[in-house]
């Protein structure tokens, strides 16, 4: 059986530097959905040993999903390929809020929530990019000082019209919301972080293409080289209905979720996202796509369970602890044995119900979130005769075996 | 004289008021300036106030900026405008170079995440939407520094309100939204 998995973590200590052009870009582009442009992108590689690449985030969240993480696993291969690597901290336009793909404004946030935010952030995507590769900026450092003759100069390049008019603008306002004027000086203050930077290429989801271009035409009107765009996908949620990654839909991969977490819900994304999420989270070739797909289409359950293995040993970047992952994940639920330290130890009375005791367990957000796990039929108990669907009300001496709840999670009763 | 006014803000002492008149020193000054010092006296006797102060902020930043002017072209207009208002009634002349230090975008850009574009539009006069084709973002940026200008003012001169003209009605309904509290008198100026 061939395996992806190994051949794609065994890239991760490679050194890139010296690369040829092309075998470069053939590992680029399978991370990304548009480039503005591929021929500019290979001629700056070629005229440039070291390029300058910007990569800028709002520290708007402290807890990042492996959504987030998509753009910075092509910022990485960059960073291999010896690569000068500009990571701005928009601590500044954060104060303006960025408006893309928004159905209202952002809040914008205190010095102290950015401080808060970029702490636990760096700790999170330092999982997945060495930080000392990373050149961090702060862009209220130049934005904050900008004199008035210095931002009227750059402005009054900018048509007010064509700034108000994006699309995702004249949506909220055609819903009645709020869109404010920080907002539309957004992607300008994002072009002058590039010219302050001389970037040559700069890296971001598909979702801020627009700012994105007026990046550009505040470079080409500062009389410089415009930027490559290499945007990524905006990588799909796990439940498959279509919907991004989010974690107000429920249907996301938290960075600092467990290693079995993590293995589990990448096993429960849809056959149809697994070539996605290959290419956003492996070094793969482009040479190597018809091969990789032909495989997830002929066995989409070992495919599904090497990404979940890469994914997971990417961030320990040791693949013994995917294949741990994995092994633990075929025990429970291929062979459905379930061993002691599968389990949560509950020590309860005979004549507690099960609901209750738990909702004591203290693992679930609610006692409504349980109950709708009842409703779904989805609380059970295992043992030799099978699985018994298990109503609330039922009391924990009566329970036989270990009981289920959802997909991954396991509890032994211990009577008191 | 005075269309309407909108009269909130607690004077200390009691019946003083001390009035803020923005211009921006753009042109040499022009006979309608006259207007404002009779409407602060109207203000007076409506207020029933025992006095009255009238302070002229005179704006010589941003038409240097706007018009590229260099400094000693500006200082000529400008020292126009402070020969002459004093004649005119008003009490107090200042330039805005004087007392608005901070010019940095930081300074000013945070009050534009509290007006929508929607607000931003009513606020523009029709002779400019008409030309909207042509318009830059520094129409906004001339907001933003307008009203960071009347924030300080407000603070460093103690001012109880603004008078201003009604066709400027929107911008300064719009400021008093986003300023500390303040009185407005708006003056008929046709």
């Amino acid at each position: 059986m061939k395996r992806f998995d190994q051949q794609f973590l065994a890239r991760d200590s490679e050194s890139w530097v010296g690369m040829e052009v092309d075998e470069l870009v053939g590992f680029l582009l399978p991370k990304c959905q548009e480039v503005i442009t591929t021929d500019r992108l290979r001629q700056k590689i070629s005229e440039h040993p070291t390029l300058k690449v910007k990569f800028g985030i709002d520290p708007t969240a402290s807890e990042i999903h492996i959504g987030h993480v998509v753009p910075i696993m092509l910022l990485r291969q960059f960073a291999k390929a010896g690569h000068h690597i500009d990571f701005i901290i928009g601590d500044f336009t954060a104060r303006v809020g960025d408006p893309t793909a928004r159905d209202t404004g952002r809040v914008p946030l205190s010095p102290e929530q950015i401080v808060k935010n970029m702490e636990t952030y760096t700790s999170q995507i330092g999982k997945y990019i060495d930080l000392r590769m990373l050149h961090i900026h702060y862009n209220a450092k130049w934005l904050n000082p900008m004199t008035l003759q210095e931002i009227f100069a750059i402005f009054q390049q900018i048509n007010l019209s064509e700034a108000m008019q994006r699309e995702d603008f004249r949506a909220r306002m055609r819903n009645e919301q709020a869109v404010s004027l920080a907002e539309v000086c957004y992607g300008v203050l994002m072009g002058i972080d590039s010219v302050h930077l001389g970037t040559h290429v700069e890296i971001g989801g598909i979702d801020q293409l627009l700012n994105f271009q007026q990046c550009r035409k505040i470079m080409r009107q500062s009389g410089m080289d415009e930027e490559v765009i290499l945007m990524t996908p905006i990588l799909e949620g796990t439940s498959g209905d279509g919907k991004k990654m989010s974690k107000s839909y429920g249907n996301y991969v938290a960075v600092n979720a467990t290693h079995e977490d993590k293995f589990g819900k990448i096993m429960s994304i849809p056959d149809r996202l697994i070539g996605q999420y290959f290419r956003c989270f492996a070094d793969v070739h482009q040479r190597e796509l018809e091969e990789l797909d032909a495989f997830i289409g002929e066995n989409p359950m070992e495919a599904k369970k090497q990404l979940a293995t890469l994914i997971v040993a990417t961030e320990t970047r040791n693949i013994e602890d995917g294949l741990r992952e994995r092994e633990s994940f075929e025990r429970k639920f291929s062979h459905k044995s379930i061993c002691h330290e599968d389990c949560i130890e509950l020590t309860e009375d005979t004549n507690t119900t099960i609901l209750d005791a738990l909702v004591k367990s203290g693992q679930f957000k609610s006692k409504s979130e349980l109950r709708r796990l009842f409703e779904q039929q989805g609380v059970r108990s295992m043992n030799e005769d099978g699985e018994v669907i298990l109503s609330p009300e039922i009391v924990v001496g009566q329970v036989r075996g270990v009981v289920r709840v959802g997909k991954r999670r396991f509890f032994r009763f211990v009577m008191s | 004289m005075i269309a309407y006014s909108i009269c909130e803000s607690p004077h200390t002492p009691p019946n003083v008021l001390r009035l803020g008149f923005s211009v921006w020193a753009r042109n040499p000054p022009k006979g309608y300036l006259s207007i404002y010092p009779k409407a602060a006296e109207e203000a007076r006797k409506r207020a029933e106030s025992e006095n009255v102060s009238l302070c002229a902020l005179v704006d010589d930043v941003w038409p240097m900026v706007a018009l590229s002017r260099t400094h000693r072209e500006q200082q000529n207009i400008s020292d126009q405008f402070v020969a002459l208002l004093p004649d005119l009634g008003f009490h107090e002349v200042h330039l805005v170079s004087d007392f608005v230090k901070d010019v940095a975008l930081g300074a000013y850009l945070p009050h534009a995440t509290r007006v929508t574009v929607s607000e931003f539009w009513k606020l523009l006069p029709q002779s400019k939407k008409t030309i909207s084709d042509n318009l830059t973002l520094n129409e906004i940026l001339g907001f933003l520094w307008h009203i960071h200008v009347l924030e300080i003012a407000l603070g460093e001169f103690q001012l109880t309100g603004l008078l201003v003209g009604i066709r400027s009605e929107f911008f300064y309904l719009t400021a008093r939204k986003l300023l500390p509290p303040h009185d407005v008198y708006f003056v008929n100026t046709s």
